[in-house]
């Protein structure tokens, strides 16, 4: 097989030339702002458009207040970090505001009076020469009331003429605690100073911001975080490999067996940051028994947010939610409904509030529509605390993705692996790298290769191509499947179709009739769907008698 | 100038509104107002405006007093917001030591409040009012009272007969002080629904009739036009025809809310900052605020409110607004009527002509010169006939 990274990795353990960096895969508020820069992918412009936007208010007197929205893990702390320190560092910025970041955990907050209050101790922590904790001592001696309009009060003061910049995390928890009277209160004190710019997030939109009645509505320049693409993953691994000094690994990112290896994971992580922020510190053999309990506290952590997010449910409603669990996966409503023992109404109407709360999300295909679960980490959080005590389904399917099976065994022969390395894992991803007709980074490549050839994309089914050859896959089997979907869909768009399409497409099939008509149980063959194996067979005894001099 | 839907602007930013202000001034010389328009028309930027260009010699205070929880702490602001104007009068500095300990009170700003806890609020509001005839050099006073509506929700909830004392005291007040006191009232909520409740628990005066209810229109189309330009100017958008920034106004029905979201969703879009912009781009940024899950616009509302305004009218309410949404024009009330009638056909044509009044008065219709009736904003019209799955039907056909 390939002279690959984690293969040499193996063989090498004690050699490592990697940067002891830190990755907080929960807490990227924790990691250096050098680190987050290097890391950041796909979002430039958008931390590009936030910054200008802050940067306008502070300028011009005008307040452009942000909402960035998506699910748990998907980079909105690693965004609002940078943010954070790329204003820490604008010159202008220093001379006209203030910058209060309050961090997501410090919620306990139930009226804008402690809302106030907290602003002020975060400001004290930044700017202790504001001496801020001074003043406040005698709002604690105040009737409640007169308290409420003193913070206020010394809130002004200190800000003075400059303008004050909230990053701020979770806004909807934020916005539950306060209650009607609080965003009010809020409200009413951003429109009277007009002194503070809001940049905040939230997991999904709420009532609070999304409700014509809502105090706060239409208030926020809503900006949607959205997953990461294969080429972003890509990228973000590729950066990872090389902050850590692992150029090698960086180098091997890059070629097809790589991005096959990283395709496969895509599938597994399906765009979450978070996940392969995990996985990215794990992709050497050394790092592999860290994998699973850094893993297991992240899910932890999540795991009480997710429990509290269910019982908002009804029953019908976490029924739907558990069956999408085990089911891994976009299912139509009629398979939903039958699963879970109520008719198709009910389920479409469930679905729908499901939708509405951001739990579940449609792919609309044809006319039918198929829901999955919004949030992957929830799916894996609830997943993994069914396994009680068994290997975690997820790092089985990771240790099969990104090691070979020559490089598995050469993991269990290693006692040094084994000594750091709970045994099954290994055994459990060797048994199933055997069955080779479900390799996950196969039928990753097949699932984009249905993609790029529908929508014409030549190049993109050359590569994947490409990539199914660096795994061990077979190249005709992939031109025979996908070769005349591309031809057709070049001619619906009335796109030169070029010729080394054509030509890969008929080599692939001339390939199959003959090895079809050397040995028609040949594994290539295998590979090939029924209906396909069957043409394959009626074209080679054609071609056969054809050669023979018979008219079929 | 970014796009910056829902923010706060600077005032140069602020497009076309110089002659609903000058409407404002001329108006406010005679008497107070009641400021009305739907959430996000641009009320809050109009005042703003305002109170830059008054003139010198007018003291104009604004404030969202939404968040106000009862008539004695809504007295204390007001208190707050004069003093600056009056502490160099000697009657007025006098007057509040007799009211009680200078250092007993709430502190608002920099301004330190003595303590009138004690006290009844409608005399010391009165008394301080009475106090700006002091000072002859302000020809006129206007409070831009934000939210009001939110303040007396919040203060009925628990003393409705605070909440109509305090509309009572305003009232009196604007009638005692009618050279020098102006009022203007606004809100996200409208003032009937509040006094609507109100009498419903035995409240029987008109406490805003003395005031002129002015409505915060749209932009006009060549103001609209005109802000769409600019915005793509301003951000290196731009255009693929020069009518596109017309026919953008138009189909967001001159709001500049939904014209600073479109240009913002057009500029997120990278594909758009390096190719001119197209009516097919704008149709799908406008469709995405019409028809997007995500319901970015919440239209929504114009259905489920219809629940609270109109009770067990729901229903007549609904088949009249399906009526005339589906209708591809204008139609003569009477058309309107027909087609609503097939639904609720023992329903009296003069309710359905009091029933389309009122939803005149909650912005739903237009009603044109002509008599003819159709939705007053294309996009509430366009997701009415999404959302309710109407077929459209010829203005002059019977359905």
């Amino acid at each position: 097989m390939s002279t690959v990274k984690p293969a040499s990795a193996v063989n090498s353990v004690s050699v490592r030339a990697e940067k002891a960096i830190y990755l907080s895969h929960f807490t990227p508020s924790m990691t250096a702002p050098e680190t987050l820069e290097a890391m950041l992918v796909q979002r430039e412009p958008l931390l590009q458009r936030s910054l200008g936007n802050v940067l306008e208010s502070l300028r011009t007197g005008s307040s452009h207040h942000t909402l960035f929205v998506g699910p748990r893990g998907i980079g909105k702390t690693h965004l609002l970090s940078l943010l954070h320190h790329r204003l820490s560092q604008a010159a202008d910025v220093q001379g006209s505001s203030l910058l209060a970041w309050m961090r997501e955990e410090e919620w306990g907050v139930t009226s804008f009076f402690e809302l106030v209050l907290r602003i002020l101790r975060t400001l004290d922590a930044s700017y202790p020469e504001l001496e801020i904790a001074g003043r406040t001592h005698p709002v604690y001696e105040l009737p409640l009331k007169e308290a409420e309009k003193l913070a206020e009060s010394i809130l002004l003061e200190v800000l003075g003429t400059k303008r004050l910049v909230v990053l701020l995390e979770n806004l909807d928890d934020l916005f539950e605690q306060l209650g009607d009277q609080g965003q009010k209160a809020w409200r009413a004190f951003i429109q009277n100073h007009n002194n503070m710019v809001l940049v905040c997030t939230t997991p999904s939109l709420f009532a609070g911001v999304s409700l014509h009645k809502s105090a706060f509505y239409g208030f926020f320049d809503i900006e949607p975080l959205t997953e990461l693409d294969f080429e972003d993953v890509v990228s973000l691994l590729s950066k990872i490999a090389v902050e850590r000094g692992d150029h090698e690994l960086a180098a091997f990112i890059t070629t097809s067996e790589g991005r096959a290896r990283i395709r496969a994971v895509h599938h597994l992580a399906e765009g979450n940051p978070r996940i392969y922020i995990i996985f990215a510190q794990f992709l050497s053999a050394q790092a592999l028994d860290e994998l699973v309990p850094a893993f297991m506290h992240t899910l932890d952590e999540l795991t009480p947010y997710y429990q509290a997010r269910m019982k908002e449910l009804s029953g019908q409603q976490r029924k739907i939610v558990e069956y999408l669990v085990n089911y891994r996966g976009a299912a139509p409503v009629k398979q939903i409904a039958k699963s879970c023992f109520i008719t198709q109404q009910t389920c479409s109407s469930q679905l729908k509030q499901l939708k509405e709360k951001r739990y579940v999300r449609s792919i609309e295909q044809g006319r039918e529509s198929y829901y999955e679960l919004c949030e992957p980490l929830m799916r894996l959080c609830m997943e993994v605390k069914k396994q009680r005590g068994e290997p975690i389904g997820l790092f089985v399917d990771f240790l099969r993705i990104w090691y070979t099976q020559p490089e598995l065994h050469t993991m269990l022969r290693d006692p040094e692996v084994l000594r750091r390395m709970d045994l099954r894992y290994l055994e459990r991803a060797l048994v199933l790298t055997k069955d080779t007709s479900t390799d996950p980074k196969v039928q990753a490549i097949y699932r984009d290769l249905t993609q790029a050839s529908a929508n014409a994309h030549t190049q993109a089914v050359f590569d994947l191509i490409k990539e199914l050859a660096s795994v061990g896959a077979d190249e005709s089997a992939a031109w025979m499947r996908f070769g005349l979907p591309l031809i057709q869909s070049l001619h619906k768009r009335r796109t030169p179709v070029p010729p080394e399409a054509v030509s890969a497409w008929a080599d692939a099939v001339t390939n199959l009739i003959n090895t079809h008509m050397a040995n028609p149980d040949h594994k290539a063959l295998l590979a090939l769907a029924a209906e396909e194996r069957k043409l394959i067979g009626r074209l080679a005894s054609a071609w056969q008698q054809m050669n023979s001099g018979v008219t079929p | 100038m970014k796009p910056n839907p829902g923010g706060i602007l600077q005032l140069n930013d602020i497009v076309g509104r110089d002659s609903v202000v000058a409407y404002l001034q001329a108006t406010l010389e005679q008497q107070s107002i009641l400021l009305v328009a739907e959430r996000r028309t641009g009320k809050t930027h109009v005042l703003e405006k305002f109170k830059a260009t008054a003139p010198a010699n007018w003291v104009v205070i604004k404030r969202d007093i939404g968040a106000i929880r009862s008539a004695p702490e809504f007295v204390q602001y007001v208190m707050a917001d004069l003093y600056p104007h009056l502490e160099a009068k000697t009657n007025f500095r006098n007057w509040l030591q007799s009211l009680g300990e200078q250092l007993g009170g709430a502190q608002i700003g920099p301004v330190k409040l003595p303590n009138f806890a004690t006290k009844q609020w409608k005399q010391i509001l009165g008394d301080a009012i009475a106090h700006l005839d002091e000072n002859t050099a302000m020809d006129r006073v206007v409070f831009l009272w934000d939210e009001l509506p939110w303040m007396l929700e919040i203060i009925a909830k628990t003393n409705p007969q605070e909440a109509m004392e305090l509309l009572d005291t305003l009232r009196a007040l604007r009638q005692q002080h009618a050279n020098k006191l102006r009022m203007v009232f606004t809100g996200s909520l409208g003032l009937h629904h509040i006094v609507r409740g109100l009498k419903e628990q035995g409240y029987n005066n008109t406490p805003v009739n003395d005031m002129l209810s002015i409505e915060v229109e749209p932009l006009a189309d060549s103001d609209a036009a005109h802000l769409v330009e600019r915005l793509f100017v301003d951000n290196h958008m731009t255009a693929a025809t020069q009518d596109l920034f017309e026919e953008t106004a138009k189909a967001l029905d001159c709001i500049p809310f939904y014209i600073h979201h479109v240009v913002s969703a057009l500029l997120k879009n990278p594909v758009l900052i390096q190719q001119p912009v197209d009516k097919q781009a704008v149709s799908a940024a406008i469709a995405h605020g019409i028809h997007s899950s995500d319901n970015p616009w919440d239209l929504q509302h114009y259905e489920e409110r219809t629940l609270a305004y109109y009770g067990k009218q729901r229903g007549e309410c609904l088949a009249l607004l399906d009526a005339v949404a589906s209708s591809t024009g204008t139609l003569p009330i009477t058309d309107a009527v027909r087609r609503a009638k097939a639904a609720h056909p023992l329903i009296e044509q003069q309710q359905w002509i009091e029933l389309s009044r009122l939803l005149e008065r909650d912005h739903y219709f237009l009603r044109h010169a002509n008599g003819e009736i159709g939705f007053k904003f294309t996009v509430v019209k366009r997701w009415w006939v999404w959302h309710r799955s109407l077929a459209m039907v010829p203005a002059g056909a019977s359905q």
